[in-house]
């Protein structure tokens, strides 16, 4: 294992306090982690790992719940549309985010605090009511359908929800503020000079932007895409309720077998490949994002 | 690609009625300056000053209130900062972390769309040029302070730019190595004839490396010249006592004579200094003597200005020795000596003469 350091920013709302930038040996790190360490092991990883003889016990070793699930086109699809849907859903809130975090990281004053506030927004409300919300939105007798029909700009309502994109929408308004405050915060914490020097020696507003500032802001970017890509995998409430028995995820299929099906090991093992898609993407990620940055994953 | 000689490569910068205000705040006031082409100007002033602002001006990343700013009798405010072509070393560097050495050097000129095989050839050139030859792989954390500001002098360098603008860079090194610095840079200035417009607080650093300095303070130019004729001719306070160290005394005029006139001080000295024009008698004035230039007099010297003295303050400082010498009535005059320390002139308590030239106490109002 390599020893990489592990940096933990105290504070790091831009420049109005400095925060202290400590740094800490990995054997100092790990020190300071143990109490959190501890409990992922204890009420985390155990329970993670005995899905392994759940899903292969039955009675004894078997691999054939894993061959169901490949063998079943069904659910190769679940699983193919949870991947969809989940890449979709982070694309969508780091093309949507990162000009957000950009513009926001630029402001000063009232101005930041406003735009800082409408950015938590959606943190600020529980999401299973914004779930319900966006259904009575989106609705087929929903706000907008009535809106449109009263407007006379349709004759029929659309079909809003339950569908794929009002899943993805709802998705993303729910995750967004995740993926805008990592990059807002490595935004603010990058020299100004650096663009500066840039523009000096000849490039424009765009390519000091793709040659400077991106790269630099790599690391919240990664952060933010990591975070949302992860939880997205394991989104089931928001995708069945605004996609419809259709749209089915892996989560929702985890949750029938488990309790409508009482399908127990066949339940782990969709858990186990769950947990198997999101440890290897937040590998891959990891080694493409963050290797060529610092080297260092930055906390808020 | 070497710089068309013998002509001047550098750009001759004008600066007319230059302004910038930040709401009330005037930082920048109506400032008037002509930099020749190939020239060494330094902007040296104290902090908030607007010696920065101003070069941020001339950079291209503020815009001016009012006024203009000229390269070569056009006008460049219209002008955006990546078409300038004007090289900048800033106070921190400002080297691309995420970039190695050649990365950063080969910068302005991958946006110059220069050829592959050119980059690496003039990328090495620079490098030569600072003193950093084989230091392409490096990145700017790996190297010290020194080197990372030679590393962003080359950056500046390597597109052949006509100024170049440095803001403080050498304020984070330490005392020897900013030494060797100064001419370093004034060599290169030198060698590749390009005007260079250099901002610092630091009276020393101005001195050496100028061929003029202009001294700024609350915006305004106070006095632009030689640095000899700053030093010796300062023409208000505050450039006496910003450039060089002085004895600044309050007085009056008591006297106006063909040969000297005379000044008085608060505890009845009575001071000689060169006829001046636009004198009147009564009229307050503030009296400028270096400290270098006072001499501690043996037994039976005589100067044109000698006054006893107590020895109040002895500070060693190497190759010289200052005194501070309490003349009574609240006034006291610092004296810098050369040379071995003398312990007869030593110690605290002591009583001395000092003395002066005529010429050597001026008056500044």
């Amino acid at each position: 294992m390599t020893t990489r350091r592990i940096r933990i920013r105290l504070g790091g709302q831009g420049r109005r306090w400095e925060g202290s930038l400590t740094e800490y040996s990995p054997r100092q790190s790990y020190l300071l982690l143990s109490p959190v360490l501890i409990i992922f092991f204890i009420f985390l990883v155990i329970p993670l790992l005995r899905l392994l003889p759940l899903s292969t016990m039955d009675p004894t070793f078997t691999l054939k719940h894993y061959e169901h699930l490949i063998e079943e086109p069904l659910y190769r699809d679940v699983i193919a549309r949870t991947f969809r849907v989940s890449l979709l859903v982070t694309g969508i809130a780091f093309l949507a985010g990162y000009p957000v975090a950009f513009v926001l990281s630029k402001t000063k004053g009232t101005l930041s605090n406003l735009m800082m506030a409408l950015v938590l927004f959606p943190m600020l409300t529980n999401w299973l009511v914004q779930i319900y919300a966006w259904l009575v939105l989106l609705q087929t007798h929903g706000v907008v359908n009535e809106l449109l029909l009263r407007l006379g700009l349709i004759s029929k309502p659309l079909q809003l929800a339950p569908s794929e994109p009002a899943a993805i929408l709802a998705m993303v308004v729910i995750q967004l503020p995740m993926m805008i405050l990592p990059i807002y915060s490595v935004l603010r914490g990058i020299d100004p000079n650096l663009v500066l020097a840039a523009k000096s020696l000849g490039a424009s507003d765009l390519r000091a932007f793709l040659r400077v500032t991106l790269p630099l802001s790599l690391p919240g970017v990664s952060t933010g895409v990591l975070l949302i890509l992860i939880l997205s995998l394991g989104y089931y409430i928001t995708p069945a309720t605004l996609g419809g028995p259709r749209v089915l995820m892996i989560g929702k299929l985890i949750e029938q077998q488990m309790t409508q099906l009482l399908n127990w090991p066949f339940a782990s093992a969709l858990g186990v490949i769950l947990l198997v898609i999101a440890i290897s993407l937040t590998a891959l990620l990891q080694r493409l994002l963050l290797e060529k940055g610092s080297g260092e994953l930055i906390v808020m | 690609m070497t710089n068309p000689s013998p002509v001047t490569w550098g750009a001759e910068i004008q600066l007319n009625g230059l302004t910038k205000r930040f709401g009330s705040v005037v930082a920048v006031d109506n400032v008037t300056l002509q930099i020749e082409a190939g020239e060494f100007l330094t902007l040296l002033g104290p902090s908030g000053s607007g010696k920065t602002t101003t070069m941020r001006l001339i950079a291209g990343f503020d815009v001016p209130t009012a006024g203009d700013i000229l390269m070569d009798r056009s006008s460049i405010i219209p002008v955006p900062t990546y078409q300038r072509n004007i090289g900048m070393v800033f106070q921190n560097y400002a080297l691309f972390p995420h970039m190695t050495v050649f990365q950063n050097i080969a910068f302005p000129l991958e946006m110059r769309r220069v050829e592959k095989d050119k980059i690496v050839s003039e990328v090495a050139r620079v490098l030569e040029l600072v003193q950093l030859p084989g230091y392409e792989k490096r990145y700017p954390r790996q190297l010290s302070g020194g080197q990372q500001q030679r590393i962003a002098l080359a950056r500046a360098l390597v597109f052949n730019p006509r100024v170049l603008l440095m803001d403080e860079p050498l304020g984070s090194l330490d005392r020897k190595l900013r030494e060797h610095m100064e001419l370093e840079i004034k060599h290169i200035q030198e060698r590749l004839h390009i005007t260079v417009v250099y901002v610092t607080h630091d009276q020393e650093e101005a001195l050496v490396m100028s061929d003029r300095i202009a001294v700024i303070n609350q915006g305004k130019i106070e006095q632009v010249g030689t640095p000899q004729e700053l030093y010796e001719r300062p023409k208000s306070r505050f450039v006496a006592d910003f450039v060089g160290e002085t004895n600044l005394l309050q007085g009056e005029v008591s006297e106006l004579g063909a040969a000297y006139s005379t000044i008085g001080l608060k505890n009845g000295a009575r001071i000689r200094v060169m006829p001046m024009e636009g004198l009147i008698i009564g009229q307050r004035v503030s009296l400028a003597i270096r400290p270098a230039t006072i001499r501690i007099l043996t037994l039976g010297e005589q100067l044109a200005n000698s006054y006893t003295g107590v020895v109040d303050e002895v500070i060693y400082v190497g190759e010289i020795t200052k005194y501070r010498i309490d003349l009574g009535g609240g006034e006291s005059l610092m004296v810098k000596q050369a040379g071995r320390f003398d312990p007869q002139r030593c110690c605290r308590g002591t009583s001395v003469t000092i003395g002066w030239d005529l010429v050597d106490a001026k008056v500044v109002l």
